[in-house]
């Protein structure tokens, strides 16, 4: 067991550097913006009552949504993704407890001392600076504290708006079963939770027996925190070079004004075969010589949009993605049509260029335990409709909202007892055990042979084809290095490679990488 | 010198009155003891003059300019202020708190160094024992110690005390009182000092004025109110020390 953990958790530093640096420019930043915003509004509220119900209210009314849906809310309300909507929803999270605290800190002066004050003859900056404040900083800093904790705990869900963060370990870790790269998030995202909270404890302390040197020691340790990444990425972990991304990365990359110039992003969306797909494509270039950054698992609908702002150069779409839910299309075509008429939306809607199919197809596939199937004499669609309303179905967590289903229940006219949505790592177990008659199953996925499951026949050709297209940004497109090493993947990837490379990450252990290795090797061949 | 002319004031728009036409003029150099029970408009009438309180009638004048029109940062700083709450800032020392006038009027820090150690010692604080440390490490007695000395710092002609020995045990009262007392001697400065005692006022004070119900009932020096109280009022405020002073002689004799 050893043996094999130690090199696993090893080849998890590689991409410490940039996530890490993603995870700490967020909160930083987010907790300083938040700062900045709060406080001048808390002692603008404390002596103002109808202030400050208004403002606890606001604050309070944000802090109820949850923060997936915040951060989804701000991809909407800024029109792209990345790190920025990230960071917004990340600053509003921080603004209620150091709102809260700084008018709680300010309201509990003893009103003797404030006479005391007035008293003396200060004016109304000199009580604020010099009595009000001061007394009020160890509960400010209370609300800092807590809202550290908040913040670095909401970046981690960051990952799906497509900002770099360790949440990346922890959703390819669910997506790809794999424990180490979880842990591996939820280790270092505390740990950075922790030195966090001890520095502001500390600048807390500083505050209140007013110790320049211990204040200042802090802030020494708030600028190693800062330059973490940037040490970091100058051990070499696996003996390969670390991948620098987000805006950690550009932090790490300061030094070297070179790095930037041919930087490609690879996206991916948030399963398997993309993840492989995304790895490959990353190593291609690389072994090109190319600087090259992999923005793992990013919303499904999302990474169209990131291509087209340019947040990312290139990932691995699906034609019959594009026909129904970009270009609305409800009639069915053939293959070619599909492909062709996809590629050519993309170039005049998108201008994003269509490098051209992989050589397999990921359908949605309808499938049914073998036994249970004959049991029940259903063989195709048409067959299923006739028993469905006394079985259950299973699908991902879309596809019951995709036009695709829309059609497929229009044109059989299916209508099953139940439908379950399920993350779509879990629903060939559910099927396999009985927990559900069929499951809206990816064509490509490993778990289909190994458990031996039937794909039912779409005789009226009701669910589209789902082609694998290389979709790259026009400049990646006009770039002839790029676009001769990506050349050898088209028409290169048949659908048993890539059944088998899916299992050897779902259902054999194997890394994303180890399969992508497996990937390119069968292409050579 | 104080001058109080016909002054009120009325938190109600004018139903009722805190301090209702109260006259009274404070000499420089002495000392006036505002007396009377809680509620009597004592310690409104005090913070009128510093203008912690803005009067809704009539006139203040301290040291013949008219306090309504002056800003009341610059009069407050003018003005020597002492409380109950003694109202020491607790992040800062000793030495802060003491410097905290020089501070906020501009000085450079290095001017009025000396000046603090010597306010310190004149209300037998050794600099060099207390002067880094903060309130909490206080006793009640020397937190007013320190009150008095940051209130003197502005070197004050007039001095407001509002109860400054309220919230003392009757031994350190004791001292504290004769302390005040030699420091006005010396420095010379006018006082108005704000008590519900009227042993107190007997001992500290140059002239007393009696109030209540927002009223000025009395005023006269304590000899003059010893001998003819005026009215039931005063009689009953004086009957307390002088039953205190029978009952200790009657304790007296039975031991001897």
């Amino acid at each position: 067991m050893d043996n094999e953990l130690l090199p696993q958790i090893a080849s998890q530093f590689d991409t410490l550097p940039s996530r890490l640096g993603g995870h700490i420019f967020l909160s930083l930043t987010a907790l300083l913006i938040g700062v900045v915003l709060s406080v001048p509004l808390g002692v603008w509220a404390a002596p103002r009552p109808r202030v400050e119900k208004v403002a606890l209210l606001m604050t309070s009314v944000i802090q109820t949504i949850p923060s997936l849906a915040l951060l989804a809310l701000m991809v909407f309300a800024w029109g792209t993704i990345g790190w920025i909507p990230a960071l917004i929803a990340l600053i509003l999270y921080s603004l209620l407890p150091i709102l809260r605290n700084t008018i709680t800190g300010l309201q509990g002066i003893d009103p003797a001392i404030l006479e005391a004050a007035d008293g003396v003859g200060m004016n109304r900056w000199q009580s604020l600076w010099l009595v009000r404040l001061p007394l009020a900083v160890p509960t400010m800093v209370a609300g800092i504290r807590t809202a550290s904790v908040w913040v670095v705990g909401a970046a981690t869900i960051a990952q799906p708006v497509g900002a770099t963060s360790l949440g990346n370990y922890i959703f390819v870790g669910l997506q790809t079963f794999n424990p180490v790269a979880l842990l591996f998030g939820c280790f270092f995202a505390a740990l950075l939770a922790l030195a966090l909270d001890g520095l502001l404890h500390g600048l807390e302390r500083a505050a209140k027996i007013r110790n320049l040197r211990l204040a200042g020691l802090m802030g020494c340790g708030f600028l190693l925190l800062a330059v973490s990444p940037l040490i970091l990425s100058q051990f070499d972990f696996t003996a390969r070079p670390a991948a620098v991304a987000g805006p950690g990365g550009d932090l790490a990359a300061q030094d070297d004004p070179q790095q930037n110039v041919s930087k490609v992003v690879v996206g991916s969306k948030p399963f398997t075969e993309q993840y492989i797909l995304a790895n490959l494509v990353a190593k291609r270039l690389r072994a090109n010589g190319m600087e090259v950054d992999v923005k793992d698992g990013m919303g499904s609908a999302t990474t169209l949009l990131a291509l087209e702002t340019g947040e990312i150069d290139c990932y691995v779409d699906y034609t019959g993605t594009v026909w129904t839910n970009f270009m609305k299309k409800k009639d069915l075509l053939t293959r070619a049509e599909i492909l062709i008429g996809a590629a050519a939306f993309l170039l005049q809607e998108k201008q994003i260029v269509c490098l051209g199919a992989l050589g397999f197809s990921n359908d949605y596939v309808f499938v049914m335990r073998r036994d249970r199937a004959e049991s029940l004499g259903i063989n195709d669609l048409y067959d299923l409709a006739k028993q469905s309303s006394k079985l259950k179905a299973g699908g991902d967590i879309e596809f019951f909202d995709r036009p695709e289903w829309r059609n497929v229940k229009k044109v059989y006219g299916l209508d099953f007892e139940k439908r379950v949505a399920m993350d779509s790592t879990l629903m060939y177990g559910a099927v396999e055990s009985g927990q559900i008659d069929v499951a809206v199953a990816y064509g490509t996925d490993g778990r289909i042979n190994r458990y031996d499951l039937v794909v039912l026949d779409d005789p009226a050709l009701a669910l589209p084809p789902y082609d694998a297209v290389l979709l790259v940004s026009p400049s990646l497109a006009r770039n002839h290095k790029a676009v001769a090493a990506l050349q050898p993947l088209l028409q290169a990837i048949g659908p048993s490679q890539m059944q088998i490379a899916n299992g050897m990450v779902d259902d054999q252990g194997a890394t994303v990488e180890e399969a992508a290795e497996y990937l390119e090797d069968s292409i050579k061949q | 010198m104080i001058e109080l002319k016909q002054v009120s004031k009325s938190w109600d728009g004018g139903q009722s009155f805190a301090v209702e036409e109260l006259s009274l003029e404070v000499e420089d150099g002495t000392v006036l003891a505002l007396l009377g029970g809680s509620g009597c408009g004592k310690s409104t009438t005090v913070k009128m003059i510093n203008r912690l309180i803005d009067p809704t009638h009539g006139e203040i004048l301290v040291n013949g300019v008219n306090v309504m029109q002056q800003d009341p940062v610059t009069l407050r700083r003018k003005i020597g202020y002492v409380f109950q709450g003694i109202g020491l800032f607790p992040h800062m020392t000793v030495a802060e708190n003491v410097a905290i006038i020089p501070r906020i009027t501009g000085q450079d820090a290095a001017s009025y160094q000396t000046e603090v150690d010597e306010l310190l010692d004149l209300v037998h604080l050794p600099a060099r024992e207390f002067a880094s440390r903060r309130p909490e490490q206080l006793s009640g007695g020397q937190r007013q110690r320190v009150g008095f000395a940051r209130a003197l710092a502005a070197e004050p002609s007039v001095m407001l005390l509002d109860e400054p020995f309220g919230a003392l045990d009757p031994v350190t009262r004791d001292s504290l009182q004769t302390e005040f007392k030699n420091l006005q001697r010396n420095l010379g400065f006018t006082a108005v000092l704000v008590t519900h005692d009227m042993a107190e006022a007997l001992l500290l004070a140059d002239q007393i004025a009696v109030m209540n119900a927002g009223h000025l009932v009395r005023i006269g020096a304590p000899a003059e109110l010893l001998a003819d109280p005026g009215n039931d009022y005063v009689a009953a405020l004086l009957e307390t020390p002088r039953r205190h002073v029978q009952l200790l002689r009657t304790l007296e004799n039975r031991n001897a």
